[in-house]
């Protein structure tokens, strides 16, 4: 493996088992066949709507639920072998959408900051100087490292959920919609904060949103997700300027324009919602609501098409769609 | 001059809190006219909400409305007794809320809930129902025989708001408001739900006051725009207008904060400081604590509601001495 991938993932894999009506087994194909890599210093964006699985990638990312299939590597390391347990949970940080519920609301802010350190040995006065230094970096004035949760308002909860992230300087942050419970000045400020620590330590970012222009702003290269599988990835810039993906294209042109002179912009509208992902269809998972769609999607599921440099699409007409 | 079908004067709206009195809607003043769709923008806590249920009259205590007139055909509705304004609810000015889910009830179907409203009014049932299920093929809703008969956990989260919408609208309202239609929709269901609510208004004709802290969606539907900040209308003016020339600090500083570029390209702006506690009296701006631009004045007095060009209204100390732009 090379040195310049910190994760990196083949074909992984997670069904639920849910049981039929009328007797039987079967299962929701929540994350099917997902290759994924992340880079070093690289900040990966993983969009799509909700139920497109990207919540289970990072659970499996963070060691909270066992894939089906397959498995997570972090530096090389088996994220699912007991033996490295502690190794990846020191490398590996995470941020979720609701600061007020992943925090503590019996322990001040500087005792939540403090556990993670005291579990990995650090001595009380070691702890003590980190978490000053942390906190003068997310902005989190002194006074309130002394409060409670409730006692913060929603972008320093948040700011509080980062420094808990960063305490032990992880490799890797798995931000879940960090920002998506947050006013736009509050959301920028975050966002200009997260870009910061990352060019101070140098961490890779894995940066789960359905906001696209957020996703635009932070990321190098972007995943895109539908029903459980990667529809289309690569580059920032080539998948938000030449996307291949009607998926794609269907999403980007959901998203409201950025002035009012936009507004008779070219669109296509995806009608319809995502199907059952119990059986799953056999063919494309997004046939049923493409207005693309040839007998082929119906049947046949379409490989990772490499369109080159990096940006890969799975649709068997990619590259030739005119939207 | 076009018809005003609502005319918001000076409504406050106070809360009587421990704390002390918390001003969350500070004399507001806007107007919405008939065909037209003006949204109301600004961040958690501005009392932009407040404001839209300041003129459906649905403030609890301890909050009350304090002062101001809302005219709506011809009355103000704020001295209606409450039967008359049970009356004007869901026939004269329609709601949708943020979480559809929320505003159906989970055991009735959805064709006795669409037939309701029009049953109060004395409709005979079974033209009733015709009107229901021809009113949810208008918001694009597949299978409506079926659809009359489902609960409404049995439809997804944009089927259930364009019921809602459907509901409002078979009654015909003058007004609808809109308070954060699509904030709890993918992006996808968001444009099928913006898109119908531009052609229904074609259709109706009906004003729509839009209630969202969203700018793409201001930019998306809005013919006019009211940005609030801290309880305050702080600037109107058409939708072209506020994304092109805005005046007040806040807005241009919003405006800026959205994420439009890369990282490659450059920072967002932020804006400093939070929101101030509206339970303490200040004598000057709102915003002034966290305003680039604040002068002494701007401590000392508030900003007096100006327009400063045709048809667009703010209200900043900056516009009356035209210094300072950027």
């Amino acid at each position: 493996m090379s040195d310049e991938i910190l994760v990196k993932t083949e074909h992984l894999k997670k069904y639920f088992p849910v049981r039929k009506s009328g007797g039987g087994k079967a299962f929701v194909k929540a994350v099917d066949d997902v290759t994924l890599e992340i880079g070093r210093g690289e900040t990966v964006g993983l969009v799509g709507e909700s139920g497109s699985g990207k919540t289970t990638i990072a659970k499996m990312i963070l060691g909270l639920l066992p894939p089906t299939e397959n498995t997570i590597y972090i530096d090389g390391k088996n994220v699912w072998d007991r033996k490295n347990t502690k190794e990846i949970r020191k490398k590996v940080g995470a941020v979720f959408q609701d600061p007020a519920s992943s925090l503590n609301p019996r322990s001040t802010v500087y005792r939540s900051l403090e556990r993670p350190l005291l579990i990995n040995g650090c001595s009380k006065g070691e702890a003590e100087t980190l978490i000053r230094e942390t906190a003068a970096k997310v902005n989190l004035g002194k006074e309130l490292l002394e409060r409670f949760p409730y006692e913060l308002s929603g972008g320093q909860q948040q700011r509080v959920s980062i420094a808990r992230a960063i305490m032990l300087r992880p490799r890797l942050l798995v931000l879940d919609e960090p920002t998506s419970a947050l006013d736009v000045s509050v959301q920028a400020q975050t966002l200009n904060e997260l870009l910061n620590l990352q060019q101070e330590y140098g961490m890779s970012y894995l940066f789960i949103t359905h906001n696209l222009s957020v996703v635009r702003y932070m990321s190098d290269r972007i995943c895109v997700m539908y029903g459980g599988k990667v529809m289309e990835s690569g580059k920032m810039a080539d998948v938000y300027e030449n996307c291949v993906h009607p998926y794609t294209f269907g999403l980007m042109s959901s998203v409201p324009p950025l002035h009012p002179r936009q507004r008779d912009r070219k669109k296509y509208l995806l009608t319809g919602d995502m199907p059952s992902l119990i059986d799953a269809p056999e063919g494309c998972r997004f046939c049923t609501r493409c207005k693309f769609r040839q007998p082929v999607c119906e049947s046949q599921e379409p490989a990772m098409k490499d369109m080159g440099d990096g940006h890969f699409a799975a649709c068997h007409f990619a590259g030739e769609i005119e939207f | 001059m076009e018809e005003k079908v609502l005319d918001v004067k000076n409504l406050s709206i106070d809360f009587h809190t421990s704390r002390g009195c918390v001003k969350a809607v500070d004399r507001v003043s806007f107007d919405v006219k008939r065909g037209e769709v003006f949204a109301l923008v600004g961040e958690s806590g501005c009392g932009k909400s407040t404001t839209a249920m300041g003129i459906m009259q649905l403030i609890r205590s301890p909050g009350i409305i304090s002062g101001g007139e809302v005219v709506f055909g011809g009355r103000d509705l704020l001295k209606l007794s409450r039967e008359e304004m049970t009356g004007v609810r869901g026939r004269d000015i329609g709601m949708i809320f943020q979480n559809p889910l929320d505003s159906l009830n989970p055991v009735y179907t959805i064709g006795a809930q669409m037939t309701e409203g029009l049953l109060v009014e004395k409709m005979d049932k079974k033209q009733a129902w015709q009107v229901a299920r021809d009113m949810l093929r208008d918001v694009k809703i597949s299978d409506v025989e079926q659809r009359m008969k489902s609960f409404p956990h049995e439809i997804s989260g944009g089927m259930r708001q364009r019921v809602m919408i459907g509901m409002m609208l078979c009654r015909n309202p003058k007004l609808l408001i809109a308070d954060e239609p699509t904030t709890a929709l993918d992006v996808t269901i968001q444009a099928g739900i913006i898109e119908l609510m531009n052609e229904l208004r074609r259709k109706f004709n009906s004003a729509v006051l839009i209630i969202t802290h969203d700018f793409g969606i201001v930019a998306d539907i809005a013919d006019r725009v009211g940005v609030m900040y801290a309880g305050n209308l702080i600037e109107t003016a058409d939708v072209m207008t506020i994304f092109d020339r805005p005046r007040h600090p806040y807005t241009r500083l919003l405006m800026k904060a959205l994420p439009t570029i890369t990282k490659d390209e450059g920072r967002l702006e932020t804006i400093k400081g939070t929101v101030p506690n509206l339970a303490e009296e200040r004598p000057g701006c709102n915003f002034a604590d966290r305003c680039p631009y604040a002068m002494q004045k701007c401590r000392e007095q508030k900003p007096e509601w100006k327009e400063c060009e045709p048809g667009h209204f703010c209200a900043c100390f900056l516009e009356e001495g035209g210094t300072a732009r950027e």
